[in-house]
């Protein structure tokens, strides 16, 4: 009973700071390190009385929050896209940035932003979409396919190998690009300087979809780790699960590469966190993975802007910077 | 006959001698025992300074596009072969061009400078991030290296006298911006890029309010907003820009350059790619042409 209790009270406390932390953050973002000198009465004022004539207002208006909404948005897709991945392969290595999804959307995003061959005519929402599954699915069949789980080792090293492949391509790319050069290395670091409410508008639609399908793979993935007979036993349809986790990954991480490139380790390390302290249950692991990621999104996006300021510090940067360690911390634990 | 060879021999080292010129750059030393004639340049400020000095490269790191000469450097030089991108010409490509003299970037090159040194004597001078009065030392150096000091100090003259003249015609009480433009962002060119210190040069204000940390900034709409130049001369990269979209937000019509022609769409080769003494002149034309007191 106790145990229970404490695990109730484990799981109420991360939520309720979870949330608290994502509110901050958010609010923060809205108004931190900015050259207009933004206060918090600013972000009152556009919601209680707004006037389109108050320059600070109509920057928060139309540059902070489509801003802040995205970094929330894009956290939220990332983490999802994290556990879903682990949950689908119960490899707890698996991620966007693992599975080369990441860096195929990266590839094909700059082959499209460079006009290379075939790639030139593509929108580049599509593009981009073809690139994540291309690595995801390359990765997937060298780690051993569906058997993954029984050989992390065989994943870890698909994983380098195709991401290698991949970042080299991008890096010929941009040597041919030359010129381009600078925005392009910028923008494969990971950036979400350049968002406004058009980006809001495509990245939101496409979100909430991927994020339903998520949402109804949760008992199928609860099932899932149990094994795949056990799970086929229960009258899951193991397949059809499967293709609705996919698609969702790949939407979710390919919307979020095409806005703001790719940004790293999101969707490694927020299932870890969700999983400490919430129970093994896709129904809460899910919506807490999605929340996390947001988080911290949202915070790194804000850390972005007051390293170097007025320069941006690329979002991804600094995403790197706090999942490598986290990756060490996972191989030393003896988690993998 | 002993002494007629020694005679002869004496002669011939002392003239070498005589020939001889030694060039500090940013490797060092450079000496070169006699002018030489068949040049390859790797960055295009180095191509500009070549055409004052009336001496065509035989081959130059052009990306594999003559085009990225601009027109006015291109009218003063013969034909050349590429030697590949600036980033990573082709040491293959150098070599079977049997160089005498190799001008390489020492923001670029320096890793591939005992490559280069082996196929020929290679001066190495800052081209990547130079500014204009930088600049203006390097070319002083090429002319040296070719031998043509004297026709380089007159068309510098000429140069200094056509940047004056045109200082002194124009609007010197707004500010002046120049970036480069994508679809993935702006980059603002800081005083201390080349487009930049041309621009102090010719005694016009930047509008950059803090002392920019490096050459070129990324620059987001909020510090567009911030920065609010008077003018701004943009080189495009791409067709579509992030302008297009900042042009639709409704804080656009606050910036200056929301006024007509404040905007002003201009060559990234010439502004940012070229950084030389013509360069230089064709930007400083533009502005008259644009802001004339």
């Amino acid at each position: 009973m106790n145990v229970i209790s404490s695990k109730k009270i484990k799981c109420y406390g991360a939520s309720l700071l979870i949330l608290l932390a994502l509110i901050s953050g958010f609010i923060l973002s809205l108004y931190g390190q900015s050259e207009f000198s933004l206060h918090l009465d600013d972000v009152l004022g556009m919601i209680i009385a707004p006037d389109s004539n108050n320059i600070k207002q109509q920057v928060i208006f139309s540059l902070r929050l489509p801003r802040s909404l995205a970094a929330c948005l894009i956290g939220f897709n990332l983490g999802i896209a994290g556990i879903l991945m682990q949950g689908l392969t119960r490899n707890p290595l698996a991620s966007p940035t693992l599975f080369a999804i990441n860096s195929g959307a990266a590839c094909l995003m700059v082959f499209n932003s460079i006009g290379f061959g075939m790639f030139s005519g593509l929108p580049v929402e599509v593009a981009t979409f073809l690139g994540a599954l291309c690595g995801g699915l390359l990765v997937f069949i060298l780690g051993g396919g569906l058997n993954s789980h029984n050989n992390p080792l065989r994943l870890i090293l698909a994983g380098i190998a195709v991401n290698a492949l991949l970042t080299s391509l991008t890096r010929a790319a941009v040597i041919i690009a030359d010129d381009k050069a600078y925005s392009l290395i910028n923008w494969l670091s990971g950036s979400l300087s350049e968002i406004d409410w058009q980006n809001w508008t495509q990245l939101w639609p496409i979100s909430v979809v991927s994020i339903i399908i998520a949402f109804s793979t949760s008992h199928g993935l609860n099932l899932n780790s149990l094994g795949e007979q056990t799970a086929q036993s229960l009258g899951i349809n193991v397949t059809w699960m499967r293709i609705r986790v996919c698609l969702a990954v790949l939407l979710l991480t390919s919307i979020s590469v095409t806005l703001a490139g790719p940004i790293v380790f999101i969707g490694l390390i927020v299932p870890h966190i969700a999983r400490a302290f919430f129970v093994n249950n896709h129904f809460i692991l899910i919506p807490a993975s999605g929340f996390l990621g947001a988080t911290l999104v949202c915070w790194t996006d804000l850390l972005s802007r007051c390293i170097t300021p007025p320069a941006e510090t690329p979002v991804g940067i600094l995403t790197a910077l706090i999942g490598t360690p986290f990756f060490i911390y996972l191989v030393l634990k003896g988690k993998l | 006959m002993l002494i007629r060879i020694l005679f002869i021999s004496l002669l011939t080292i002392c003239s070498y001698h005589v020939n001889a010129v030694t060039i500090e750059d940013d490797s060092g030393t450079l000496t070169l025992e006699k002018t030489p004639k068949r040049i390859v340049a790797l960055a295009f400020s180095f191509v500009d300074a070549l055409a004052i000095s009336g001496v065509s490269p035989v081959g130059i790191a052009d990306d594999g596009n003559k085009n990225r000469v601009i027109q006015p450097v291109r009218e003063l030089i013969g034909d050349w072969k590429s030697v590949g991108s600036r980033y990573q010409p082709s040491l293959e490509a150098i070599a079977a061009l049997k160089p005498d003299l190799i001008i390489a970037d020492s923001g670029r090159h320096q890793s591939i400078y005992k490559d280069l040194s082996q196929i020929a004597p290679t001066l190495m001078l800052k081209s990547r991030g130079v500014s204009y009065q930088e600049n203006l030392l390097a070319v002083q150096k090429i002319a040296k290296a070719v031998n043509k000091v004297d026709i380089v100090n007159v068309r510098l003259a000429k140069h200094k006298q056509l940047m004056s003249a045109i200082k002194k015609q124009l609007n010197n009480n707004e500010t002046y911006q120049f970036a480069i433009i994508s679809d993935k962002g702006m980059w603002a060119h800081s005083p201390q890029s080349y487009a930049g210190s041309v621009i102090k040069e010719l005694g016009l204000k930047s509008p950059l309010k803090n002392k920019a940390n490096g050459a070129y900034l990324q620059t987001s709409f909020e510090q567009l907003l911030n920065m609010n130049p008077d003018w701004l001369y943009v080189g495009k990269y791409t067709d579509i820009t992030v302008l297009d979209k900042w042009q639709k937000n409704p804080l656009w019509k606050l910036l200056t350059i929301a006024k007509p022609n404040h905007l002003i769409s201009t060559s990234a080769n010439i502004w940012s790619l070229s950084s030389g003494v013509i360069s230089a002149e064709e930007i400083a034309k533009e502005l008259l042409k644009n802001n004339k007191k």
